[in-house]
């Protein structure tokens, strides 16, 4: 599915579809249902025997998805898949994608520069600068790591006592001022024995957040150059 | 993904062969001419020739038809020879370019002017099956309309003559098939070409008789500017009709051409500045198409 309009703009978008099944190897038949089932699916069964130039923008779009997965790909590339989608639209295209990565027996490729589609589509994360891999990273694997991040305000001074239990446990721990402290919490530890050794040591936690490191951060992490500039 | 389920599900049956698909372009291509009106009546109206022609060799091999309407000796003014198929085969030609001024220019465009070529390429579809296939287009209804019924009349003369006319004149019959083919192929090829440029139908298919009579009338104008033959290079219906009359009669011609596609006598060039030019413009057509199917422009 490309990024810009591709289509035939006086062809109905049925046969368009249809076409581009038979060319991908489907028997004229099966391409006719198909193009039929994929139109209904991505939403625009009403008008499937309109020519593709009337299409809206975003009815384009959903044909470009229709006619890329009516000869049910193993391997599918989406280039862009929101793009110039209103957020109804956007939201109705995000769901088709996570539906069709959950019960297809395909893999998907999505080339987006918006973030939060790539966070709701993608399981890994290949971020390319200048052609080449500034960063690759599970998402799940990070969501994980961040549940380990915690960052904790307490009380006033920080309490050295408490410091050196919560080390005692396995924490990595890094004080800050004005009683602010980072944890990285080993596996197995529950954030439950944090307040018990605050409660032992008479400190007030007043805050305790989990580090919410998005792939925007990981992406502008990648794209840093090495003087610290973008 | 059925239409009442609305689930995706995968595609678990056969595939087509991956030569046939090739197959599936001009079926589309069919269907949608088939629609329009004016081609269909066009196309079958370009039968009319051959159909007369059909009636000539009938009518000449028979005695009673001919003493019917009381034109005994009728069958010595038109002879059926050489002269007689190669005005057949440039009255078709000339058929022929029409048609392809009007089918070519819808073939590559559409696909060019919302990028859908992307799609066809991403498909297991290179890129020379996919000129092979909107060239096929041209080259059926082409070869419908010039050397099918051209054999076709040459197998009845051949039929109502004795087989024995067709072994002295088996030089017709292949001058017709490689002649028709010569110019079919450049016309594919130039309609191709222009379609794949010009996004806009009208624009292509006029510049398609610009490419003939304009080029023509550009050589005739080197011609009477520089006193010379040379500007014939530049006319693609003298360029073909040499051709076609040394396909026609080799070494020895009688005639200097067909209608349409005439060499004027004492202007001939070499014949082999004829095939270089059909051959050069032929390279250029390629060219043209090289430059413009592609799938995504690659920049280094």
């Amino acid at each position: 599915m490309p990024e810009n309009d591709s289509f035939i703009a006086g062809m109905s978008g049925v046969r368009f579809v249809r076409l581009m099944a038979e060319l991908a190897g489907l028997p004229r038949s099966e391409a006719l249902e198909r193009a039929h089932e994929a139109f209904f699916y991505v939403g625009l069964g009403e008008v499937r025997y309109r020519a593709l130039g009337t299409y809206s923008l975003g009815m384009k779009q959903a044909a470009k998805l229709a006619q890329a997965i009516a000869h049910g790909p193993k391997l599918l590339f989406l280039d862009e898949p929101t793009n110039g989608l209103d957020p109804p639209a956007r939201l109705r295209m995000i769901q088709l994608i996570q539906e069709i990565r959950d019960h297809g027996d395909l893999h998907l490729i999505v080339s987006s520069h918006l973030l939060r589609d790539v966070e709701e589509c993608c399981d890994e994360v290949l971020i390319l600068k200048d052609g080449s891999i500034a960063a690759f990273c599970n998402l799940e694997e990070e969501r994980r790591a961040n549940r380990r991040f915690l960052e904790m305000e307490t009380r006033g001074e920080l309490n050295g006592n408490f410091v050196e239990a919560i080390r005692a446990l396995g924490c990595e721990t890094a004080p800050g001022a004005q009683g602010r402290l980072k944890v990285v919490l080993p596996d197995g530890l529950e954030i439950r024995r944090l307040y018990e050794i605050a409660a032992a040591q008479e400190v007030q936690i007043r805050r305790l957040n989990h580090r919410r490191d998005s792939l925007e951060d990981i992406f502008l992490k990648a794209m840093e150059a090495a003087d610290g500039r973008l | 993904m059925a239409v009442y389920k609305k689930t995706y599900r995968p595609y678990e049956g056969a595939l087509t062969a991956r030569w046939s698909r090739l197959l599936v372009i001009p079926r589309y291509a069919f269907e949608d001419l088939h629609r329009r009106k004016f081609l269909t009546t066009f196309f079958f109206a370009s039968f009319l020739y051959p159909l007369v022609c059909a009636i000539i060799i009938y009518v000449q091999h028979n005695a009673s038809a001919l003493s019917l309407i009381g034109a005994q000796g009728a069958q010595h003014l038109i002879s059926i020879n050489v002269v007689f198929f190669l005005s057949l085969l440039g009255w078709q030609s000339m058929m022929a370019l029409f048609l392809a001024a009007f089918v070519g220019p819808g073939q590559v465009s559409p696909d060019l002017a919302n990028n859908a070529l992307a799609l066809y390429l991403a498909r297991p579809f290179s890129r020379t099956e996919y000129v092979l296939g909107k060239m096929s287009v041209l080259l059926i209804l082409l070869s419908l309309m010039t050397w099918v019924p051209g054999l076709l009349l040459f197998g009845l003369e051949s039929y109502l003559e004795g087989w024995s006319w067709a072994v002295d004149h088996a030089r017709i019959a292949s001058g017709l098939f490689f002649g028709a083919w010569i110019w079919i192929l450049l016309l594919a090829l130039l309609a191709l070409a222009l379609s794949a440029w010009v996004k806009w139908r009208a624009a292509a298919g006029t510049l398609m008789f610009g490419v003939f009579f304009v080029a023509s009338a550009f050589g005739a104008v080197i011609n009477g500017i520089e006193r010379t033959n040379w500007g014939h290079l530049f006319n693609i219906s003298y360029l073909v009709g040499s051709v076609w009359v040394w396909l026609f009669e080799g070494g020895q011609p009688t005639t200097n051409g067909a209608i349409f596609f005439r060499a004027p006598r004492g202007e001939t060039l070499p014949l082999w500045t004829s095939w270089v030019g059909l051959a050069a413009l032929a390279l250029v057509c390629f060219f043209m198409l090289a430059r413009k199917i592609r799938g995504a422009e690659v920049i280094r």
